[in-house]
Parts: structure tokens; C-alpha cells; sequence
């Protein structure tokens, strides 16, 4: 199940721009000079099916920078604040808390706000609040790890605070940081498709699910409604395996 | 226990100001000139240095900041107008020409609250009984059934859910279920005008914001029960020889719904703004559509001061839930008296 997200990226479409007014909302299924349209087409005459897979880099992508962005700013942010402690401990934990306090979607609506409509703002903005869920975490571990027998000897074999934190206990966290890191990609992938469906994502014509259902909802009353319901059930397919993923990683020891 | 709830008041008043304080600074630094916003496509200097005055965008940045501090507190120094508390002011709304932000919010967070309210119970009621349902009979076919619908359903996008279920239930089952596609809780009626209450409009968009919390809460119950269930307390009460129901609600269900409570106080906070979705998709007269349309006409009052309500809500529910659980629970109790 959870290969299912990946493998739909296999992308040998050339027609996904193309607008043909002869051939608008044909029905699933039907054959013109372009050839077989799988999904029919959609209102500019353009063959859905193409656009389907190749929104899925859209969401792709967002998935994989958001997860590095988190990654970048959380392990660092963490790793300190559990290391060390005290005062840099408390000034984190109470900076995460407040950007915990504001849900995530609309934090990142805040910062399209100012960053401005359109894909790039979206990575930046769903990178900027994910980590802290990362960050916890890292934290978390970081706390139980510190005062094992292992740091102890390398504190005593007089390695550098860095050395520590980063080859000696980070190695030892990555297992919860697969599972924070697969549950953040989900969100990533829910807070894109959200955001295009209010159109502060994606712009058009660039293909996103999320943007699509926004242009195809209407169209349920016509009797159309495969043309929203199909990148729907992908971005519930592609969160689901990935939720799947994180669980039967979490469960694994 | 006084001092407990002080130390928790005043975490939360700490965060609150933090979350102001980065709402504050990821505004002004909008790119693009707030009275530039307000006047819209007029460009006569003197109309914005005027503007720039009235508003105090003039003043240095530190200046901006205390005055806004000053605006938004639920607290300030008492004089004519009013006592130590006041209501906050979140400003005037830049394109809905003099309608003042916590009044446009005031007429829209009812509904919002409402809407996310009913969800919720509707969550509570059908996870929290399939939940103990299936934690008498784990790893049953329906145990693994319904476990596999809770995962799907937590997967589901809420604007996707609202998508599928307008079309089932209002548009080919529309016929018998007499629902609409869209509505909001009071109705104009077509011939005299009036006003009325349509609670049926509730239906659908409660139901699709349900829809993930139902899978959260139904998978919580069946584990924390499980767990509770296997504890020596439960199999004390099960050798006295009381009935199960008995054991059920007065021994199982109290220990076990903490981890519940706390759940569903997160989620309310983040149901409000899940609801943005299905505020649009059905055309419900709240927050969420409030806040979309303020974006689209980028309207930076109503923008700011919906974030400002939503993340001061999540951050007042989760403080009281946490003095709440002291209260109940007998093991923290402990600690602070």
C-alpha cells in the first residue's frame, strides 16, 4: 500500500497544457486525434489524466522540501535544547509552544500572506512550521539519551560538545525521526492540497490535486463528479499509505 | 492547587504574548503599505500620509507594537469607558469600510464554534462507542475493520470529504435525504424575507468535519480501555462479582477517558480552523470563510485577528484542561496540595 504514492510519478504526458476547445469535458473513457483520454477532459480540453499524475509532483515535492526544511531547523533546535538545557531549553521549549499554539494551517496561511501566492512561498512556509514538530521530538530522545553510559564516556574521553551531540546520540534517534519524518510528509502533502484548493497554492495552469478540486467542485451538480473525486481519493490515498508507513515503522521493535 | 493554577495562568499568559508578538512582526513585515491596502487603487499622497497618521503607521516600529499590545489586551488601565477589563481591539477591517474586526468575528465565531462543536460530539459519540465496542472484542474481524476505516477516515483531506459527501448525500441521494448543497444555520426565506434557524444545514458540514476526529477518538478509547482493562484494579472489581456494566462506567471509563479528554480539547482548537474548508464547500456563514476572504482581498485586520482569536482559544482550552485534569485526576492532585 504504501508504494502506491511513489510509483504514480512515471510521467509520459506532453498534452497536460494542452487546450483544445473541440474536446472539453469529454467523458472518461472517450478517444480523440490525441488518443485514449483515461479520465475524459477537463473544461479547457485538456486530458485529465495527465494532469492527475503530473500534480502528483506537486505534492511530491512539497512532501520531500518541507521534510528537509523541518529537518534542517528541528534536529539542531532539538538536539540543543535536550543537550544542554536550562535557560536555552526554556527559551526554545516556550519559542515552540508558541508556534505550537497556532494551528499549523493557519500559520502558513499567515506566512503566504506575507511571503505572497504560489508554490515556492508554500515549501518555505509548511518547512517553517514543521519543525517543531521535529524539533519535540528530538528533544524527547535527546533528554533520555543525555545521562546513558555512552555519553558519559565520551564526555570523559573528552570529544567536543558538537561530536557528541551529532555522532554519538543523534545516530541513536533516528528511529522515532523515520516516524515524525513520514507523518510530517503526510501533513506537508494535506497543507499543499489545502492551500491550492483555496488557491494560495499552486497557481494555474500548473497541475496540483489540490487546485483541481477547487476548479471541479461546482461541476458535481453536472454530473462530472469524477473530475474532483479522483485527485481527491489520490491525496487520501498518498496520506493514507504514508500514515500506514509511519505506523508499522513505529510498531517495528 | 491555587498555586498550580497560577503557574499554568501564567505559562499561558507568557505563550499568548508570544503568539501576539510573532503575529505582530509577521504582519508589519508584509511586503506591500497597509494604507496603501486600505485606500485601494487611489494614490493621492496626502489621502495616505492621512491615513498613515489616523493609524499611527507613521510612528517607529517599537511605538506600533506597544500600541497594538495596548489594543488587543483584555486588559488595560481603567478609565471612563471601561473597568480593568475591556473588550480587545483588533482593528478596523481595511476593505469592508468601517466594520470593526471583533465585531465581524463576533457574528461569525458562534457558527464556527458551533459547527466544530457538533462535529466533535458527533466524534465523541459514535468513535467513543464503536471505540468500547470493538475493545471488547480485539483483534475480531470487526476490530480490524473498523481500525482500518478510522486510519482511511483520519487520511481523508476535510475539503475532500465535503467534496464527496455534498455529492452522495445532497446530490444523488439529495432526493431522499432532502439536503442541501449549501446553507448556512439561519435561512432567508424566499417570500417575506425573514430570517429563520435551519438546523438540517448542520448536518452534512458537522459530519465532514467528524469524519477525523471520529477515526482519532475511536482508535484512542480501544487502546486506553485495552490498557485500562488489563490493569489489576479492573480484575479486582471483575472477581467482586459486580456487573459489567457496573465495572464499565464506574472503574473502566473514568481512568481510561483522560487520554480523551485531553485528545479532544486539541482537536477542538484545530477543528476551528479545519473548518475553513467545510465553511467554504457548504457555504457556512463562519470564521473560516470569514478569514478565506479576508485573504483573497487581502485584508490584513481580519487576516490577523482571526489567527489571533483561533491561537488564543487553543492556548486558553489547553490551560484549562490541564488545571482541569489536576482537579480530577488524584495522582497529580497529590503533588501540589
Amino acid at each position: 500500500m504504501a508504494v502506491a504514492a511513489p510509483i504514480v510519478v512515471l510521467d509520459s504526458t506532453s498534452n497536460a497544457n494542452d487546450m483544445d476547445l473541440n474536446r472539453v469535458l469529454l467523458g472518461p473513457g472517450s478517444k480523440t486525434d490525441m488518443g485514449l483520454h483515461l479520465f475524459g477532459t477537463d473544461k479547457y480540453g485538456r486530458d485529465h489524466f495527465s494532469r492527475v499524475i503530473l500534480g502528483s509532483r506537486i505534492s511530491l515535492t512539497v512532501g520531500f522540501i518541507a521534510v528537509s526544511i523541518s529537518l534542517f531547523i528541528g534536529i539542531p533546535v532539538g538536539a540543543f535544547a535536550g543537550y544542554y538545557g536550562g535557560r536555552l531549553d526554556q527559551f526554545l521549549t516556550w519559542a515552540m509552544s508558541v508556534l505550537w499554539s497556532i494551528p499549523t494551517l493557519l500559520l502558513v496561511i499567515a506566512l503566504t500572506f506575507v511571503l505572497g501566492k504560489g508554490i515556492v512561498q508554500v515549501f518555505i512556509a509548511v518547512g517553517l512550521t514543521m519543525w517543531v514538530e521535529v524539533a519535540r521530538v528530538i528533544r524527547g530522545q535527546f533528554l533520555g539519551e543525555k545521562s546513558k553510559e555512552y555519553v558519559e564516556a565520551a564526555k570523559v574521553l573528552g570529544f567536543s560538545a558538537p561530536h557528541i551531540i551529532f555522532k554519538e546520540i543523534l545516530p541513536n534517534t533516528w528511529g522515532p525521526l523515520v516516524v515524525i519524518c513520514a507523518t510530517n510528509f503526510a501533513s506537508a502533502l494535506l497543507i499543499e492540497s489545502g492551500l491550492s484548493f483555496l488557491g494560495i497554492g499552486a497557481q494555474p495552469p500548473v497541475p496540483s490535486w489540490g487546485g483541481m478540486i477547487r476548479e471541479y467542485y461546482p461541476y458535481l451538480i453536472t454530473g462530472k463528479a469524477y473530475l474532483s473525486l479522483i485527485p481527491g481519493a489520490l491525496i487520501a490515498g498518498s496520506v493514507l499509505s504514508l500514515n500506514t508507513l509511519s505506523t508499522v515503522w513505529s510498531e517495528r521493535d | 492547587m491555587i498555586r498550580f493554577a497560577l503557574q499554568k495562568l501564567g505559562q499561558a499568559l507568557f505563550t499568548l504574548w508570544g503568539v501576539a508578538t510573532l503575529v505582530f512582526f509577521l504582519f508589519t513585515i508584509v511586503p506591500g503599505d497597509s494604507a496603501q491596502m486600505m485606500l485601494g487603487k487611489r494614490e493621492d499622497p496626502a489621502a495616505l500620509a492621512a491615513v498613515r497618521a489616523k493609524y499611527g503607521l507613521d510612528k517607529p516600529i517599537a511605538v506600533q507594537y506597544a500600541n497594538y499590545l495596548k489594543r488587543i489586551s483584555p486588559i488595560g488601565w481603567p478609565n471612563d469607558q471601561h473597568g480593568i477589563f475591556k473588550a480587545p481591539d483588533l482593528g478596523e477591517s481595511f476593505q469592508r469600510q468601517g466594520q470593526q474586526v471583533t465585531s465581524l468575528i463576533g457574528q461569525t465565531f458562534p457558527n464556527t464554534a458551533l459547527l466544530a462543536a457538533a462535529a466533535i460530539g458527533f466524534a465523541l459519540l459514535v468513535g467513543g462507542a464503536l471505540g468500547a465496542w470493538v475493545s471488547y472484542r480485539p483483534d475480531s474481524f470487526w476490530d480490524k475493520a473498523l481500525l482500518t476505516f478510522s486510519s482511511l477516515g483520519m487520511s481523508l483531506p476535510s475539503f475532500f470529504t465535503a467534496v464527496l459527501f455534498a455529492w452522495v448525500f445532497a446530490y444523488l441521494l439529495g432526493p431522499w435525504t432532502g439536503l442541501n448543497l449549501t446553507g448556512s444555520l439561519y435561512s432567508v426565506d424566499d417570500y417575506s424575507g425573514e430570517r429563520y434557524l435551519n438546523l438540517k444545514n448542520l448536518i452534512l458540514p458537522a459530519l465532514t468535519l467528524g469524519i477525523r476526529p471520529v477515526g482519532v477518538i475511536l482508535q484512542l478509547t480501544r487502546n486506553s480501555l485495552l490498557q485500562v482493562g488489563a490493569m489489576d484494579f479492573i480484575r479486582t472489581a471483575r472477581a467482586k462479582g459486580l456487573r459489567e456494566r457496573t465495572v464499565f462506567f464506574r472503574h473502566l471509563l473514568p481512568v481510561a477517558s483522560n487520554p480523551i479528554i485531553t485528545t479532544v480539547s486539541g482537536w477542538f482548537a484545530s477543528l476551528l480552523a479545519g473548518a475553513v474548508f467545510v465553511e467554504i464547500i457548504f457555504g457556512w456563514n463562519g470564521m473560516g470563510k470569514l478569514l478565506v476572504e479576508a485573504l483573497n482581498t487581502r485584508d490584513l485586520p481580519i487576516t490577523m485577528g482571526c489567527v489571533l482569536v483561533i491561537a488564543a482559544l487553543f492556548v486558553v482550552l489547553t490551560t484549562l484542561v490541564d488545571v482541569l485534569y489536576a482537579v480530577l485526576d488524584p495522582r497529580i492532585r497529590a503533588e501540589f496540595f
